[in-house]
């Protein structure tokens, strides 16, 4: 039975390759006369533009113009060309033709492919498969923290029972002993020692704490939460953990909102602000100023406009800044510039919680910046629902 | 409306016993396989445990010494021939170890009271805590505290003493008791734990805040039931004044680590099973995301400590401490504190 002329028509424009019917007149100008439904989506036509029309030939085809007079000179069977054209909705785009003369007519049976399309989707495919690597990878690290990290513990815990009986011990001396010069020098002494001693394991078992906690995130428990105070919090626990506080001007601007609430876990958001103010001061060992700003939704984020509103907080210090060989590697885990100090998990770990709380936390490009170090942390704004009164 | 209010000293001292020869020893076991924990624990509880002439210490080695102690003939030196209390090791090195010990002393001494130590996540446990009803999960942390473990063994070995929040507070800790009659003195009460929440400065004051509302509410709107087993007030609802067993008595106060609460019902609905699986529903679900009886996980995330005592059928309390340098503690580094008598 022979297939009906328009259903022949329509079967050929549902093929699932690009492709054009090229008309070429007596003076060598191309028409566009016939083309697929893929082509028209690879081209950006409108998909109800019909198949079989007589396209006028845009200007920004004209670079294939050329490509289809070499055809017509060299006449072999197939004329491949790579075209570079300017489309106006897709920008910069490659194109690769296949330029096939229909014997005996004067059309051209052109089929092609979007190559930056291609080279797009196979860069992204790379990307994902990268991830996927660097995620499992990640994955395998955590594991082996937390076997190493468990290992290293319980003799930790042990030690620093040992040491603590010994201190109980030594008070006990103490009270009892006879209050002589030797004897109380020799408690003292000792004293000193586990001190020390102390100290070591304590330092230790944070470090530990640390590694463990980011090899097994715990879950958030998440409730509103007023920023300011928060922040102001963060600050204080810092300056109270240090000594090194007196060289820092703190500022915290004006909220844009009142009041600033996010949802968020208190205990997680305060550890990443401590985080970010820490580095400041550790950055730099002259007095530094720590500043934090905050936008409105930024116009291009995804909740712009939307219910939930994003706020930005910008954590900004006039330290030496981050090189911008680094800028990439800063959320990495264990990358750190402060050799022998710390984990290298700080940032890292920050990342993941500001993430978490399904925010973003990235680090300001250095061009942006007059000078130092500027990270911007996105967090989802929340109103207060109706149902719960506020705590008085 | 009645409101009763007092001041009350801690730790009162124990009625004298009229003759204490004749109270009987009660025999409490240490099960743990790592040595360096398990003779600085014998050290502490021979040296330092409060109340050691009335307590019969058995160590042991590891699981299966314990086992074969249960199993041995009584003739045997081994013998282990009653048991109050059981302190054991969750990892020996894994958790089946620590399970077969648990399976082993409730078959043969049903009534012991038990303790979890764990080095690992106490969020991990809950799942056999809930299969065989274990309330209690301690932390092997650094540095380790002797002083609340000392506190905590003595609890295990007399449970009263963990109801009220004096034996959780230091020697000195000053403590206000509030009976709570109606619900305009939630109000009252809130203001009041504020105000001592500021004095000491509490970092996590907040916090505190909404564990102390939650638990309040919980007591007077959620507790009362009408004979149809619905809740018997409307949340927020006005009452003005609740009956005799409905009531609520509330101890707030501080000592120099800690400030508390303390909210005590008369109703003793709960029990350990209960609060473990809100516990673990929560922990391995999605956290405050799921809603339903999201009370308690809120309370053991945001607080230092939680404790719950039920005395079923007659009363619950919901006691909450946080330290006054507020560390950023994560779930599964907190004990799990449940006596239920």
């Amino acid at each position: 039975m022979m297939i009906a002329n328009d259903v022949a028509t329509k079967l050929l424009a549902q093929l699932p390759t690009a492709m054009m019917l090229i008309l070429v007149d007596d003076e060598q100008r191309p028409r566009l006369c016939w083309l697929t439904a893929q082509a028209k989506a690879l081209l950006n036509f409108d998909e109800n533009a019909p198949c079989e029309n007589w396209y006028d030939w845009p200007t920004w085809l004209s670079p294939l113009t050329g490509a289809c007079k070499n055809a017509c000179q060299k006449r072999t069977p197939v004329h491949r060309a790579e075209v570079s054209m300017l489309h106006p909705k897709l920008g910069e785009r490659v194109y690769g033709f296949s330029i096939r003369p229909l014997e005996g007519t004067p059309y051209w049976l052109t089929s092609f492919n979007d190559i930056t399309l291609v080279k797009n989707q196979e860069t992204e495919a790379l990307k994902l498969k990268d991830e996927l690597l660097q995620s499992k990878k990640l994955a395998a690290m955590g594991t082996l923290i937390a076997t190493i990290g468990h290992e290293v513990k319980l003799p930790l815990v042990g030690i620093g029972m040992n040491v603590e009986l010994a201190q109980m011990s030594l008070k006990s001396l103490k009270a009892n002993a006879p209050q002589n010069d030797e004897t109380l020098k020799w408690i003292s002494k000792a004293d000193e020692a586990l001190n020390r001693a102390t100290h070591a394991i304590q330092n230790g078992a944070s470090m530990l704490k640390e590694l463990l906690d980011y090899a097994r995130p715990a879950r958030l428990a998440e409730q509103p939460v007023d920023l300011i105070s928060l922040i102001r919090r963060a600050a204080v626990a810092v300056a109270d953990g240090t000594l090194d506080w007196h060289r820092v001007t703190f500022e915290l601007d004006t909220p844009p909102y009142e009041p600033l609430r996010v949802m968020a876990d208190p205990a997680k958001l305060e550890h990443v602000f401590q985080n970010l103010f820490r580095n400041a001061l550790e950055a730099t060992a002259q007095p530094v100023t720590l500043r934090v700003t905050f936008n409105p939704p930024r116009a291009n984020s995804p909740q712009a406009g939307k219910e939930t509103q994003a706020i930005v907080i910008r954590v900004a210090d006039n330290g030496p800044g981050i090189p911008d060989e680094l800028h990439e590697r800063v959320f990495e885990p264990f990358f750190s510039t402060k050799a022998g100090k710390g984990t290298g998990l700080g940032l890292s770990t920050c990342y993941r919680m500001v993430e978490e709380h399904g925010g973003m936390l990235s680090l300001v490009p250095s061009n942006e910046l007059e000078s130092g170090t500027a990270f911007d942390m996105q967090l989802p704004l929340v109103a207060l629902t109706e149902e719960e009164p506020p705590l008085p | 409306m009645t409101q009763a209010k007092t001041t009350i000293k801690t730790h009162q001292p124990p009625p004298e016993h009229q003759n204490p020869q004749q109270k009987q020893k009660l025999t409490l076991a240490i099960v743990e396989d790592d040595a360096l924990i398990r003779e600085s624990l014998e050290t502490y509880l021979e040296t330092f445990l409060p109340d050691r002439a009335n307590v019969e210490l058995r160590v042991f080695k590891g699981a299966s010494s314990f086992i074969r102690a249960i199993e041995a003939q009584k003739s045997s030196s081994e013998y282990l021939g009653k048991l109050d209390c059981l302190i054991t090791d969750a990892f020996m090195p894994s958790l089946e170890a620590g399970k077969q010990v648990l399976q082993t002393a409730k078959q043969r001494f049903p009534t012991v009271r038990i303790a979890l130590l764990s080095g690992y996540a106490t969020d991990q446990l809950l799942p056999l805590m809930m299969s065989l009803n274990v309330g209690q999960a301690w932390v092997k942390s650094v540095p380790f505290d002797y002083q609340f473990f000392g506190q905590l063994v003595g609890q295990l070995l007399d449970p009263s003493l963990a109801f009220g929040l004096a034996g959780h507070m230091q020697p000195e800790a000053e403590l206000t008791s509030i009976r709570v009659t109606s619900s305009a003195q939630i109000t009252t009460c809130m203001n009041q734990f504020k105000t001592i929440l500021e004095q000491h400065q509490i970092k996590a004051a907040d916090e505190m805040m909404t564990c102390f509302a939650e638990a309040l509410t919980n007591a007077i709107y959620h507790a009362p039931r009408n004979p149809q087993g619905e809740e018997k007030y409307a949340k927020w609802s006005q009452i003005d004044a609740l009956l005799p067993e409905e009531t609520v008595t509330v101890e707030i106060g501080a000592d120099a680590h800690h400030v508390g609460f303390m909210v005590h019902d008369n109703f003793g609905a709960l029990d350990a099973r209960t609060l473990l699986y809100l516990l673990h529903r929560h922990q391995a679900g999605d956290g405050l995301m799921d809603t339903h009886g999201r009370g308690l996980y809120l309370m053991h995330s945001l607080a230092s400590r939680l404790v719950v005592n039920v005395k079923p059928g007659q009363c619950t309390e919901f006691i909450l401490l946080t330290q006054k340098n507020v560390q950023n503690v994560s779930v599964g580094d907190k004990p799990i504190l449940i006596h239920v008598v």
